[in-house]
């Protein structure tokens, strides 16, 4: 394992570096997209807020987490 | 100011190469202050909504919300320090490579008048203070900017009754920072000038340490540099202090500013008007909102600093560089090599005082045309104007039949062969410092070179040959084995001018001979040029030239200017006079070495005989050392008690002489 880890270290330190750094950059464009698409999915998604009544539990609202953290009282 | 704003924004410019790594950067910090402000708004959920009712769906909801936060921001805080790391050395890089490139380029005249030193600073010192702002001062900005929208969003959402009185503490910050931004801009022009001061002392000194050592002036010049070293010791302090009160300042405003809108945000849940979740979240914010101030304080102060730095880079980005590739002047393709000054005058522009008046000489192919004259007549000069270090002020000088100036300085110089006086070996290997500045490697040609130059030898013997490291690190040279290399250097290179600048100053008259000899084939088709003092070296010319008092005094053969009985049988008089004195003081010098071997072989064998025996040793050890007496030592070695009283005797006498020889070395 640590012979892996050194061996994955020294592979990184002896690539060129702009060919590094463009590498960088298509990692970010691709983890920026599924960013994005996360949002995406949050924002369609709807949280029941809900408080306890006498027979369980009963829904006030439905709003998505954006919604939410913005909501005032 | 606009002045500033120019120097800048050329600065600025260098990050353009770069444009699509800045923008990934810039998102990556957005993305950050975005993922930095929903910390407290999930708090203020989880206390006003999740924890009251018991919500344990919104709980988990939230908490897997905060790890997924987490993740990305680990993500893009990483992504963010490799492209900023990234961009700031290929800055660096890139400013460096101009500066160089720009000083390499600059007339000869510039350096004479820089100190190595104050250039030393301004390449590594000025240079990192202006790639630290530049690199820093766009995603500083932006950040900050983001980071203010964003908060004011959020805290007006909150409560903008809370969040307008925020904002009222906010001119005094701006006060307080231009207040020191100037004094801190002050500080740094001086450190710099000063730092550059100890730079040049250091290289004045390093570079000098021969003649330091033969005045000892040792304690006199550490001295003096612990003086430098006071002065700026002095500054720093002032910069430690100014940097302290403004710490000061900068904590008290902020500690005051957040008090009472502590204060005022509890007084406002009292009276109902916002959650205590709300006010958690509120007051997180409003803790950080001096945040986005202090940065775009701190990119002030470091504007106002770092405007010495860019100046003094600018000083020498922006000078004229030499017309080394000046598509206006014409290229050489191929010449004859003759020489030739008509009237040729030359003073440095700033005084009217000339250093040459009136030169007409001319030097052609198949000849060796000497130079020479007292000290300070101007020979170098000449030699400078021929490589068009420095123009003549008057007069034209041609190479063939064109004249210098409309000659493209790139191909001009690639004419010209220059042996100079003060010999630079670089750093690497012989063969390295022998094809400096060829483009085509000739094995056969460069050791050809070596033997004409009585160098070969000399480099067969050394470890590894041609490949033996030399200059700083590798194996040190002798004067006059530094001179050999650099007449190999010169005829490896092969081209139709040779200059040789008292290039057998450190040589025997034999091995300046037998160089000569070798050289006869070669130079055939070149133009010589030869500055020298040697008797020795002036009989070699075909033509000697005479410069006394800034001008040619007299000019011909060398019998002819001999049989003349002028200037030239003065000179050429007194320099073999020195000449034969000088001989007579090495014959002395050997005289004296040789009877000082002498001396040493005598005592090296009074040495040998005064070595104790191991019995003798044995004996003292245990006399002086363990304190036995003579009959428990015969005892221990089998032998009587006055046998070992005449060891120990004849052994002490021996280390007494001995003591007395290494007194007497």
């Amino acid at each position: 394992m640590r012979g892996k880890l050194r061996d994955f270290a020294i592979s990184l330190l002896s690539q060129d570096m702009a060919k590094q750094a463009r590498q960088v950059e298509v990692i970010t464009l691709i983890v920026f997209a599924i960013l994005l698409a996360t949002a995406w999915w949050l924002w369609q998604f709807q949280i029941d807020i809900t408080v306890p009544v006498e027979e369980g539990r009963e829904v006030v609202a439905r709003m998505n987490i954006f919604e939410l953290l913005l909501s005032k009282q | 100011m606009r002045e500033r704003l120019k120097i800048l924004s050329n600065y600025l410019k260098l990050l353009l190469p770069y444009w699509d790594k800045s923008l990934l950067s810039l998102l990556s910090v957005g993305l950050l202050v975005l993922f930095g402000m929903a910390t407290p708004l999930i708090t203020k959920v989880l206390i006003d909504y999740a924890y009251p009712n018991r919500d344990l769906y919104l709980l988990t909801f939230l908490v897997l919300f905060g790890i997924v936060l987490f993740i990305f921001n680990t993500f893009f805080s990483d992504v963010s320090s490799y492209l900023d790391t990234f961009i700031h050395q290929t800055l660096s890089i890139d400013l460096r490579k101009n500066f160089f490139t720009k000083l390499l380029r600059l007339p000869l005249g510039y350096h004479y008048e820089k100190q190595v030193g104050d250039l030393m600073v301004r390449v590594t010192d000025d240079i990192d203070v202006i790639v630290d702002m530049v690199a820093e001062i766009v995603p500083v900005v932006i950040k900050t900017i983001f980071q203010l929208i964003a908060l004011l969003v959020i805290c007006i959402l909150i409560d903008w009754n809370l969040t307008l009185l925020a904002l009222i503490g906010i001119p005094f910050y701006f006060i307080q920072t231009r207040f020191f931004a100037r004094r801190f801009e002050d500080l740094q022009e001086k450190s710099q000038t000063k730092e550059s001061e100890i730079y040049t002392f250091y290289q004045e000194k390093m570079s000098n340490v021969k003649t330091i050592k033969s005045f000892n002036q040792e304690i006199y010049e550490t001295d003096r540099l612990i003086d430098k070293l006071k002065g700026m010791f002095q500054l720093v302090r002032e910069n430690l202090f100014l940097g302290l009160f403004n710490s000061f300042f900068d904590a008290t405003l902020v500690t005051l500013w957040t008090s009472f809108l502590a204060w005022y945000a509890g007084y406002r849940v009292i009276t109902g008007h916002i959650t205590i979740g709300e006010i958690m979240a509120i007051l997180v914010y409003l803790g950080q909102i001096h945040q986005p101030f202090m940065d775009f304080g701190e990119v002030y102060k470091s504007l106002a600093t770092s405007h010495v730095s860019m100046q003094r880079v600018n000083e020498i980005l922006e000078k004229e560089p030499e017309a080394y590739q000046d598509t206006r002047t014409f290229v050489l393709f191929q010449i004859e090599g003759k020489l030739k000054f008509d009237k040729v005058g030359f003073h440095y522009p700033d005084t009217e005082e000339y250093i040459l008046k009136n030169i007409t000489m001319h030097a052609n192919p198949g000849e060796i045309t000497a130079l020479c004259g007292a000290s300070g007549a101007g020979k170098s000069t000449i030699i400078d104007l021929i490589l068009r270090f420095v123009e003549p002020s008057e007069g034209v000088i041609y190479i063939d039949k064109y004249d210098l100036k409309g000659v493209s300085l790139m191909t001009l110089r690639a004419y010209i062969s220059i042996v100079s006086q003060d010999v630079i070996i670089f750093s690497g290997s012989v063969r390295e410092n022998l094809q400096y500045g060829c483009k085509e490697v000739d094995e056969e040609k460069m050791i050809q070179a070596c033997r004409d130059a009585e160098i070969h030898d000399f480099v067969m013997d050394l470890p590894d040959g041609y490949d033996t490291q030399i200059g700083e690190g590798g194996i040190g040279l002798s004067g006059g084995q530094r001179q050999r290399l650099s007449i190999a250097r010169a005829l490896y290179r092969d081209v139709k001018i040779l200059v040789l600048d008292e290039a057998t100053s450190a040589l025997d008259s034999i091995t300046e001979s037998k160089i000569y000899n070798n050289m006869k084939k070669r130079i055939a088709t070149k133009t010589v040029i030869m500055i020298t003092h040697r008797p020795s070296s002036l009989k070699n010319a075909d033509r000697i030239y005479v410069i006394s008092e800034n001008q040619i005094s007299e000019q011909g053969t060398f019998d002819e200017l001999l049989s003349k009985k002028g200037e030239f049988y003065e000179f050429y008089q007194a320099q073999v006079q020195e000449s034969e004195e000088k001989m007579e003081e090495k014959m002395e010098l050997l005289k004296f070495k040789k009877k000082l071997m002498k001396e040493k072989k005598v005592k090296e064998k009074a040495k040998k005989a005064l070595k104790l025996s191991a019995l003798e040793k044995k004996v003292l050890h245990l006399y002086y050392d363990e304190r036995k007496t003579y009959a428990k030592i015969g005892k221990e070695l089998g032998m009587e008690p006055y046998d070992i009283n005449l060891i120990r005797k004849s052994a002490k006498d021996k280390l007494e002489r001995l003591k007395e020889l290494e007194v007497e070395e």
